[in-house]
C-alpha cells in the first residue's frame, strides 16, 4: 500500500497555518480594541436601562412619604437608593467612558491598538462578572444595609471587584494616550478627549483606589464584627464616591468629548485649544473628591477650606468649555440639529447646574450645606445632595451618549438614527431637569436626602416630589430610545451607512475607513497641529489597501 | 491625623504625580524625519477636500495656506514601564488610604480611651526593623538586576533577581510572624474585633500581597530573562519590575514609621 503524498496546498487555504477565530470564542477571547469598547458600551447600556427603572420606582414610592406603597420598609428604599446612585456610577458612566475611550483613542491619536489589550480584556469581562454579582448581592438580601451578613459582604466584595476591573481599564486607556501617540503629536497636540482621559483616569486612579481602600477596611470590620463599622454604617462610610465634589471626577472625559463634537458641528476648530486643555485640567484636580469622608475627619468635613473652595470654584472650568463652545459656534455654522451636538451641549448645561449648585450648598447663610442637616446614619444630608449629584451625574451621561452618536460610525460604521436621537437627548434633557431640579428647591424646605418615614415633610417639598416623578419617566423612555437605536442601527446594522467621515471631523479618526480596518493604520501618520484633518495636513494612511 | 493635614498631603502630590506623568509623557528623543507632503490620494485631506465652511475659516483671506509649526520631534516612554508607573501611582493611594483610615482612627481611639492596642497587645520594634533592612537589601539587589542587565551581564542579572525573591519571601515569612506575635486577633467571638486588629491586619495584609505582587512580577522577568529576553538596549520589563518592587519598599517604610514607630 503505497501512501499518496499530499497535495500542495494552496497558502491560502493551508490547513496549517492558524485560523482566524470566530463566533463566540472571538467575542470572549477578543483584545481588539473596537470589540472591547463596544461590549463596554453595550452592556452599559443594558445597565442604563436598569438603573432608569429602579429610579422610577423609587420616584414612585417618594410620591407619598408617610406610607409605603412599592417597598416594604425604608431599608428596602435605601437599598435601591444605593444601587441607583452606585450602579449609576460604576455600572453605567464609567464604563461607557472606557467604552468610548477604547474604541475612540487609537483612532484618534494614530495608534494600531490600544495598550494592554489582554489587561484592557480582562478590565471589561472583569467588571461584567462583577456588576452581576454586585446585583445579585441585592437580590439575596445584601446591599449596604442588607439583612444578610452574607449578602452585605457580597456586596463589598463585588464592588471591590468592580473598582478594581475599572481601575485596570483606566491603566490601559491613560497608557495609550500618554505612550502610543504619532508622531508630531505632543499633549497639548492631543485631542481634547484623549487629554480628558489623562486627566480623568488620573484622578480615578487616585480617588479609587481610596475608595477600595475604604471597602477593604469595612469588609474586614464587618466581617469580623469590630465597632469600627457600625451596622448600617457603610454607606455612609463610602457615600463620598457619589457626592460633591467627587462627582466631578466621573464628567471629566465629559468635557474632552463636548470640546471635540462642538467644533466639528460648528465647521471650525475650538481656540485658543490651550484654554480647553487647562480648564479640563483644572476641573480634574477640582473633582478628586476622596479627602471628603468621614473616615478621616473626626470633624465635619463640610467645614474645610477646600471643600468650600473646591464647591465655589468648580463652576469655572466648565463655564470655560461652554465658553470656548459658544465662540466656536459663533465663528462658524453650527448644527444644532444633530443629536450628537444636543446631547452634549444640554449635558454641558446641565454639568453648568449641578456646579452652580454645588456652590450653593457651601454658601452658609443658605443653609442648605450638608452639615445642617439630619445625620442619623442614613439620611445624610438635604435632598439637594442629591440634585446636585443627578444634575453632574446625568449631564455627564448625556454627553457620553452624545459622544456614542458621534463616534458611532468609528464603532459599527453606521450612522445612528437622527430623529431617535432627537427624541432620546430631549426626553434625557427634560427628564433630567425634572429629577434634579425639585430636589435642589426641597432641600432649601429641608427635605431630607433619603424621605422616608417622615410624615411631616412639609407641604412643598411632597408637591416637588411629585414633579420629580416626572424625570425618571422620561428617563426610562430615554434609555429605551437609546437602546434600540444602537442595536437597531448600530448593532444590527440597518442604519444608514456613515461612509469614512460622515461629520467632516478634525481628528484623525476621521481620516481613516469607518468602521477602522484591522490595525486602523498601515502607515502611522504625521500630525503638525491638534487639527490635522482641519488644518489639510498630510495625513498618511493606506488603510483601506491594507 | 486631621483632614487638612490629609489634604495637604494628598492634593500637592496628585498635582506633582500628575505633572511628572506628563512630562515623562513629553520626554525628549531623536528628531523624527519629515514625511513628503504626498498624501494617499484616497484618504489623505488637503483643504480642498475640506468642506466650504472649514476652508473659509481655515484659509486667510488671500488664499494662501497659512504654514503649520513643524511636527513635535518627541517620543513617548516605554508602554510597559508607564503601565507600571500608574499602577504605582493608584497601589499609592490605596495605601494613602489606608493610613488615612488607621491614622485618623488611631487618633480618635487614644484620645477617648488612651490605649490602641487592646490589653497585653503591643508591637515590639526589633522585628518591623529587620523587616525594613530586609527590603531595603532587596531594594538594593533588585537596583543591582537593573544595573547589571544595562551591561548585558546576564549572570549578575540573574544571581541579584533571585537573591531578590530571596529577600521577599524572608519579608513575607516575617511579616506574618510580626501579625501574630502582636497578640492581637480578628475572630475573636461576640465581642467582636477590636479596631486595631482589624487595621493592622488590613494594612499588614494589604502590604504582604503587595510584596507578592512585586515577587511575582520579578519572577516573571526572570524567568524571560532565562529564556533570553531583555539586553542593554532592551531591558524595559527589569526596569518595570524594579520601579513596582522600590514602590512597594518605600511603602513599607511609611508604614513603618506610621504604624509601627509611632504606634
Amino acid at each position: 500500500m503505497t501512501e499518496a503524498a499530499p497535495a500542495p496546498s494552496n497558502d491560502e487555504t493551508d490547513d496549517s497555518l492558524p485560523q482566524a477565530v470566530t463566533g463566540l470564542a472571538e467575542v470572549l477571547g477578543t483584545g481588539r480594541h473596537r470589540a472591547l469598547g463596544q461590549l463596554y458600551v453595550g452592556f452599559a447600556l443594558v445597565f442604563l436601562v436598569t438603573i432608569a427603572l429602579l429610579s422610577l420606582f423609587l420616584g414612585i414610592e417618594r410620591f407619598d412619604t408617610a406610607s409605603f406603597g412599592l417597598f416594604d420598609d425604608a431599608e428596602m428604599f435605601e437599598q435601591v437608593f444605593s444601587l441607583t446612585r452606585a450602579g449609576l456610577v460604576f455600572l453605567v458612566i464609567l464604563p461607557l467612558t472606557l467604552g468610548l475611550a477604547f474604541v475612540v483613542l487609537p483612532l484618534q491619536i494614530g495608534a494600531r491598538t490600544i495598550a494592554f489589550p489582554r489587561a484592557a480584556a480582562a478590565s471589561f469581562w472583569g467588571w461584567l462578572v462583577s456588576s452581576g454579582i454586585f446585583i445579585a448581592a441585592y437580590a439575596v438580601n445584601g446591599g449596604p444595609v442588607g439583612g444578610r451578613s452574607d449578602g452585605i459582604e457580597l456586596w463589598l466584595l463585588s464592588l471591590m471587584a468592580i473598582v478594581v476591573s475599572l481601575l485596570l481599564g483606566t491603566i490601559s486607556a491613560v497608557t495609550t494616550v500618554l505612550t502610543m501617540r504619532t508622531k508630531g503629536m505632543s499633549l497639548d497636540r492631543a485631542p481634547l478627549f484623549a487629554w480628558s482621559m489623562v486627566v480623568g483616569g488620573t484622578v480615578w486612579l487616585a480617588s479609587l483606589a481610596v475608595l477600595l481602600a475604604n471597602l477593604l477596611v469595612a469588609y474586614v470590620g464587618f466581617r469580623y464584627n469590630s465597632n469600627l463599622v457600625p451596622d448600617g454604617s457603610i454607606w455612609s462610610q463610602v457615600s463620598w464616591a457619589f457626592g460633591q465634589p467627587q462627582v466631578f471626577a466621573y464628567a471629566v472625559p465629559a468635557l474632552g468629548i463636548v470640546a471635540s463634537v462642538a467644533p466639528t458641528f460648528s465647521g471650525t476648530r475650538l481656540r485658543p485649544h490651550w484654554v480647553g486643555v487647562a480648564a479640563i485640567g483644572l476641573f480634574g484636580v477640582l473633582g478628586f473628591g476622596a479627602y471628603a469622608q468621614n473616615f478621616f475627619s473626626s470633624s465635619n468635613f463640610q467645614d474645610e477650606f477646600l471643600f468650600v473652595a473646591d464647591g465655589l470654584l468648580v463652576a469655572l472650568p466648565v463655564l470655560a468649555i461652554l465658553g470656548l463652545c459658544i465662540d466656536t459656534m459663533r465663528r462658524g455654522r453650527p448644527q444644532l440639529s444633530e443629536p450628537a451636538m444636543i446631547f452634549s451641549l444640554g449635558g454641558l448645561l446641565l454639568i453648568l447646574a449641578g456646579s452652580v449648585v454645588a456652590g450653593l450648598q457651601v454658601i452658609w447663610p443658605l443653609e442648605a450645606s450638608l452639615a445642617e442637616a439630619t445625620d442619623d446614619g442614613w439620611n445624610l444630608g438635604y435632598a439637594i445632595a442629591d440634585g446636585q449629584a443627578n444634575f453632574v451625574l446625568l449631564g455627564a451621561l448625556m454627553v457620553l451618549l452624545g459622544g456614542l452618536y458621534y463616534w458611532e460610525p468609528n464603532m459599527s460604521g453606521r450612522l445612528l438614527g437622527r430623529p431617535l436621537g432627537l427624541v432620546a437627548s430631549g426626553l434625557f434633557l427634560l427628564g433630567t431637569l425634572f429629577l434634579a431640579l425639585p430636589d435642589v428647591i426641597s432641600g432649601f424646605l429641608d427635605q431630607p436626602a433619603l424621605p422616608v418615614q417622615l410624615p411631616n415633610l412639609d407641604g412643598g417639598a411632597e408637591a416637588m416630589n411629585a414633579v420629580a416623578l416626572v424625570g425618571p419617566v422620561l428617563l426610562v423612555l430615554g434609555a429605551l430610545v437609546v437602546l434600540f437605536d444602537v442595536l437597531f442601527n448600530g448593532a444590527a446594522s440597518v442604519g444608514a451607512k456613515a461612509g469614512n467621515d460622515p461629520w467632516n471631523g478634525q481628528t484623525l479618526e476621521w481620516s481613516i475607513s469607518s468602521p477602522a480596518p484591522p490595525g486602523n493604520f498601515a502607515e502611522l501618520p504625521t500630525v503638525r497641529s491638534e487639527t490635522p484633518l482641519f488644518d489639510g495636513e498630510p495625513a498618511t494612511d493606506e488603510s483601506e489597501e491594507a | 491625623m486631621d483632614t487638612a493635614a490629609v489634604l495637604f498631603i494628598s492634593i500637592p502630590v496628585v498635582v506633582v504625580v500628575s505633572v511628572a506623568l506628563i512630562r515623562a509623557a513629553s520626554r525628549s528623543h531623536d528628531p523624527i524625519p519629515t514625511l513628503a507632503a504626498s498624501p494617499h490620494p484616497d484618504l489623505a485631506r488637503t483643504s480642498a477636500a475640506l468642506s466650504p465652511v472649514v476652508r473659509r475659516s481655515s484659509l486667510p483671506a488671500s488664499g494662501a495656506v497659512p504654514a503649520l509649526p513643524a511636527p513635535n520631534t518627541r517620543i513617548r516612554p516605554a508602554v510597559g514601564l508607564t503601565g507600571t508607573g500608574l499602577a504605582c501611582f493608584a497601589v499609592t493611594w490605596f495605601f494613602g488610604g489606608l493610613l488615612g483610615v488607621y491614622l485618623s482612627t488611631r487618633a480618635a481611639y487614644v484620645s477617648q480611651t488612651g490605649d490602641w492596642f487592646p490589653g497585653e497587645s503591643t508591637i515590639d520594634l526589633a522585628q518591623p526593623n529587620v523587616m525594613a533592612l530586609t527590603l531595603v537589601m532587596a531594594s538594593f539587589t533588585i537596583a543591582w538586576s537593573v544595573f547589571a542587565i544595562a551591561r548585558d551581564d546576564r549572570l549578575n542579572t540573574y544571581l541579584s533577581l533571585a537573591i531578590t525573591m530571596l529577600l521577599g519571601v524572608a519579608y513575607i515569612n516575617q511579616a506574618f510572624y510580626l501579625l501574630n506575635k502582636t497578640g492581637l486577633a480578628l475572630n475573636v467571638g461576640d465581642g467582636g474585633a477590636h479596631p486595631a486588629a482589624v487595621l493592622l491586619y488590613v494594612v499588614g495584609v494589604s502590604h504582604i500581597a503587595l510584596l507578592a505582587a512585586a515577587l511575582i512580577f520579578a519572577l516573571i522577568v526572570m524567568i524571560r530573562a532565562l529564556g533570553g529576553d531583555y539586553s542593554s538596549h532592551d531591558r524595559e520589563g527589569v526596569l518595570s519590575s524594579a520601579l513596582f518592587f522600590h514602590v512597594t519598599v518605600a511603602i513599607y517604610m511609611v508604614i513603618w514609621y506610621a504604624v509601627y514607630i509611632t504606634k
